[in-house]
């Protein structure tokens, strides 16, 4: 016998190399303990994930659900789509309200300022006739001019062809439009 | 315990894949032997060889998803097996401890023992106990790679062209790192055997 199948030889002996008899039930309760521990210790997020493909992911790729889930999201879709556009019939848009008012309150101005008092101060932004700026696009229906008489304010509707400025159709917002002092036209007695 | 040798190994690994944890088991009772003798002929230790086991088998079962049976269960585990094996080995450097497993009672009417120690003392036990331990020591010396495929072919009795898939290499290489090998047992063994004269 050669060296060579005298070292064949032992190293098939070793095929007869065994842990023991119980030792492949042992292995088999030590890899359930690994498993039950590392499940016990996972993230949360990898538990999950499984539990989501076990039991939720079956679910979604059958083909009722789809549908179901598939028609709900038309819906859904379908309404955050709509609902900025319903409006009810016969309400007016927000522009139109806004103009309305303007007019009402310009009305009411009007109506407040035909009868005028010597001993009531007049509003600054009432006492000027001055004329500053051409008629811009945004002016209402209803135009007036004031003038200054010694303390009489008479309101008339402007002639054909007479430039009305802008300041003098506008409303009165004494806050807003009042002019400064210096720019105020003075008084002739 | 018999049901499942019917039960062929890709039956077994679809049952598994589908969430049967139970047929996992039986792949585990069927191949732990083996894989045992791969791993505990590289390490020479029984508690690192239980250690690999245990992680090799844990690999598996997370892995086994992916598994898609171009190849035998068997070859996919092996090559499990030995991959970690090697890392573990090459890891641990030439800081090992030789720990010694009982050999299987039918080792006694083998031919090639009773050739083997007919020439040595009387006593078969010691002086199977001490072939064992010398051709461990060897084994040790060799590289991890001449190791291994000293292991899968003179061991494990796996064929050139199985060892070559699973490692990763040609055939011709398996050829010579096997002839490279078992000159160096060779020469390890005989320094032993003038010893003992």
């Amino acid at each position: 016998m050669s060296e060579f199948d005298e070292i064949q030889r032992l190293l098939r002996l070793k095929c007869y190399e065994s842990p023991g008899p119980n030792y492949v039930d042992e292995t088999l309760r030590q890899f359930h303990r690994r498993q039950a521990a590392a499940l016990i210790h996972r993230p949360l997020w990898k538990l999950a994930l499984d539990r989501f493909h076990v039991h939720v992911q079956p679910a979604l790729t059958s083909p009722h659900f789809a549908t179901v889930t598939a028609f709900g999201l038309v819906l859904l879709s379908t309404a955050l789509f709509l609902m900025p556009r319903l409006t009810p019939a016969g309400k007016p848009s927000a522009h139109k309200v806004v103009a309305s008012s303007a007019n009402a309150v310009a009305q009411e101005t009007m109506v407040r300022l035909e009868t005028p008092s010597l001993t009531e101060p007049l509003p600054i932004s009432a006492q000027s006739s001055q004329t500053f700026s051409p008629r811009t696009a945004a002016t209402p229906d209803l135009e007036f001019v004031w003038l200054l008489s010694k303390g009489n304010l008479t309101i008339k509707s402007p002639e054909p062809g007479e430039v009305v400025t802008a300041r003098q159709t506008d409303t009165p917002r004494y806050v807003i439009d009042a002019q400064p002092v210096s720019y105020e036209a003075c008084i002739s007695f | 315990m018999g049901e499942d040798v019917q039960i062929s190994d890709s039956e077994l690994v679809q049952r598994t894949q589908s969430g049967d944890a139970s047929a996992f088991d039986d792949l585990i009772r069927r191949y732990t032997p083996r894989i045992y003798s791969l791993i505990y002929n590289m390490t020479s230790n029984h508690e690192d060889t239980n250690d690999l086991l245990q992680d090799v088998f844990s690999k598996a079962y997370r892995s086994i998803k992916g598994f898609q049976g171009k190849s035998s269960f068997y070859t996919w585990l092996h090559a499990i097996a030995v991959n970690m094996t090697i890392n573990f080995v090459k890891k641990r450097g030439r800081h090992y401890k030789l720990s010694l497993d009982d050999l299987d009672s039918g080792v006694h009417n083998d031919p090639d023992l009773l050739s083997l120690t007919e020439r040595a003392t009387p006593d078969r036990d010691a002086s199977l106990s001490e072939l064992q331990q010398k051709l461990n020591e060897a084994m040790m010396k060799l590289s991890v790679d001449h190791r291994m495929v000293v292991t899968m072919f003179d061991i494990q009795g796996m064929p050139h062209k199985e060892i070559s898939q699973i490692l990763g290499v040609s055939e011709g290489t398996v050829r010579s790192r096997l002839f490279y090998a078992h000159r160096q047992l060779q020469n390890f063994l005989r320094e032993f055997k003038q010893s003992s004269k």
